[in-house]
């Protein structure tokens, strides 16, 4: 198991400062963003495929604009819900020695991590994602104009996400916040 | 100078990932440090920064690797998980096997083997199979370390069995077609099953072969048995017989998933709401190794990293077969720590080299049939890595959902000789290629498949 197991429970704040007030808004936007691009990915691919099967039978003429739909979506998906699933500790983690830490090591860890990488990369692929925007013509098809926006977007928000778990964590240390973020959470993201 | 940035690079890299911090995240930061450690060796221009991000979007949109049926796979992963057909088939099959001694723990082992399509990506599917599996099989009298062990084991043997995503990227990284992949691993997963159930008739003493199923669980339900398995099973067989690609077969599974959902009436909202939100994380997970990787093995590439662990494994003088157990035993050593996704995506790719080396086409047949081999043989190896002890994820989610009765250390000695059985069987492997290549050679014309 290298999944990260943060304190499990709801998240309680001792203090209702205004940073942590403002990052509980940025969050809320986050999911609410992400739960929509979920639902518009997701199941559009799924029916894509099926519509591709279909096509060999009924020849709708679609087979050659699926794949491209699919995989240009596919993109929107990973790029748009990378920071959604940071917040909820959904990434990968190597806890063999993590998890045996304090919880103020692992708050300066995340701190670190956040301010030395992911703030940095967020700014690198929002940058270049903005470039191939710009790049994009007025005839390229509505799934490459998808894409191209969700390569800027999505780290936007991924930096944004670095955003909350940094002012959580700063708080954390600071006594003013009772726990390390992100908070690993699996269960549902009620829209 | 090239030594000192490979060293350097993959330093900060274990440094990172030991600290905790997402893998991916530490993969691209130590991936862009390679950057300009090669800037400054005059290896690149600061400009070709880049090229990486364009990369990047090629690697993801690249419609040449069917990267959508990973999103699929979890979909359908998340829907049987979300039917509570685990526990279905569980009890069904532990009805069926009456007369058969440790019938509860095979049952355990086959229905790892149904939620193969997602099998170590989604944690949760083995949590489920812990979840239905340990109260039977304790009340019946089994040892907590028989019960710990098979729950283990079962979570292991669905990452190698088809539709497993895993498989998906072996085929990508061997550039292997993926039936051939799929049709290989049967073989040796179905011994595997027959060893370690022979293994449960043997050594599991209590009396649980005889009455029925135990009170207060679930009656025996073939129908959704029997479509369940349809489901799983329709995949690799459209795949095979080659009526539909990975993603298509994928996307009709799904379709049959929710209609067993319906028919079982558990379609509900909020249960579609979790399969696609948990499919959106679960999908950004893996792509996110997979931009991390691809960040860190450009700039590997860039500063030379490959050609110096070339030369050190060279350095060593070793023989073919000393080379591949040296490689597996690698393998086998990451697996303790890290997903298969970080070991396919990572670590192999920087092994390339060595691997395109080995040359076993007179031990195996011919050179595509001899790769089949080699990534059947990695397959195995990561599989044994998830079950060893002390660190082998299996053991983790076996632990997570045991009851007090069962602690970390019952898991540990039950998965040990389960461990010892799985060697026995990539001997097996190495020994007689066959194990492998017989089933994609008689349903598949592998002479005719070029590299």
């Amino acid at each position: 198991m290298k999944n990260h197991k943060n304190q499990a429970g709801r998240v309680e704040t001792r203090s209702v400062g205004l940073g942590i007030r403002a990052v509980g808004v940025l969050e809320w936007g986050i999911n609410r963003i992400s739960v929509i691009v979920a639902w518009a990915t997701v199941v559009p691919i799924a029916l894509f495929s099926i519509l591709q099967i279909l096509d060999r039978k009924l020849k709708l003429g679609v087979s050659s604009v699926l794949p491209d739909m699919s995989t240009s979506l596919l993109f929107v998906m990973i790029f748009m819900l990378f920071g959604f699933t940071y917040l909820r500790d959904g990434h990968v983690r190597v806890d063999v020695f993590h998890r045996h830490w304090s919880s103020r090591t692992q708050a300066k860890i995340e701190l670190i991590g956040c301010l030395l990488i992911l703030l940095p990369l967020s700014a690198v692929l929002s940058f270049y994602g903005w470039e191939g925007l710009m790049r994009t013509t007025k005839f390229a098809d509505a799934d490459v104009w998808l894409a191209r926006s969700a390569g800027m977007f999505g780290p936007i928000l991924l930096g944004l996400s670095g955003v909350v778990v940094i002012v959580r964590n700063i708080s954390f240390l600071r006594g003013t916040y009772d726990l390390v973020a992100p908070l690993e959470q699996t269960g549902s993201t009620a829209p | 100078m090239i030594e000192i940035v490979t060293v350097g690079m993959l330093l900060v890299m274990a440094g990172g990932v030991f600290s905790g911090f997402p893998v991916a995240l530490v993969l691209t930061g130590s991936g862009i440090l390679g950057f300009f450690a090669a800037v400054m060796m005059g290896l690149t221009d600061f400009q070709h920064l880049g090229l990486f991000y364009l990369r990047l979007r090629g690697t993801l949109t690249n419609e040449g690797i069917q990267f959508t049926s990973v999103p699929l796979l979890i979909l359908l992963g998340m829907v049987l998980n979300g039917s509570g057909i685990a526990s279905t088939i569980f009890h069904t099959l532990g009805h069926m096997l009456r007369g058969v001694r440790g019938r509860y723990a095979i049952a355990t082992l086959l229905v790892g083997l149904i939620l193969a399509p997602a099998a170590g990506v989604i944690g949760a599917s083995v949590i489920t199979v812990a979840l239905v599996a340990y109260h039977p099989m304790l009340n019946a009298g089994y040892s907590p370390r028989a019960a710990g062990g098979a729950v283990a084991a079962s979570g292991a043997l669905g990452v190698i069995f088809p539709p497993a995503i895993m498989l998906f990227f072996i085929a990508t990284f061997f550039r292997l077609r993926l039936s051939v992949v799929y049709m290989s691993m049967i073989v040796p997963v179905l011994l595997l099953v027959v060893m370690f159930s022979v293994y449960f008739i043997c050594t599991i003493s209590a009396k649980d072969s005889e009455g029925s199923v135990a009170e207060g669980t679930e009656k025996p339900q073939y129908f959704s048995m029997i479509v369940a398995l349809a489901v799983i099973a329709s995949i690799p067989w459209s795949i095979v017989s080659g009526i539909a690609t990975l993603s298509e077969a994928a996307g009709v599974g799904v379709f049959g998933a929710l209609f067993l959902v319906a028919v079982r009436g558990q379609l509900s909202l909020t249960m579609l709401h979790n399969a696609v939100m948990q499919t959106g994380t679960l999908t950004a997970m893996v792509f996110f190794i997979v931009v991390g990787a691809t960040v860190f093995s450009l700039s590997f590439h860039l500063v030379g990293g490959p050609d110096v662990l070339f030369d050190w494994i060279t350095g060593f003088d070793l023989n073919r077969w000393e080379t591949l157990g040296l490689l597996l035993g690698l393998v086998f050593i990451l697996g303790f720590v890290f997903d298969w996704m970080e070991i396919l995506l990572v670590f192999l790719p920087i092994f390339l080299p060595v691997f395109q080396q080995l040359d076993f086409v007179d031990h195996v047949g011919s050179a595509y049939a001899a790769t089949v081999w080699l990534g059947a043989l990695v397959a195995l190896t990561l599989q044994s890595s998830f079950l060893t002890p002390p660190f082998g994820y299996a053991l983790f989610f076996a632990k997570m959902t045991a009851p007090a009765s069962v602690s970390l250390a019952d898991i540990y000695r039950g998965a040990i000789p389960l461990v010892l059985l799985e060697i026995v069987l990539l001997v097996l492997v190495v020994v007689f290629p066959a194990l492998v290549i017989w089933l994609p050679q008689m349903s598949l014309n592998l002479a005719q498949l070029a590299l």
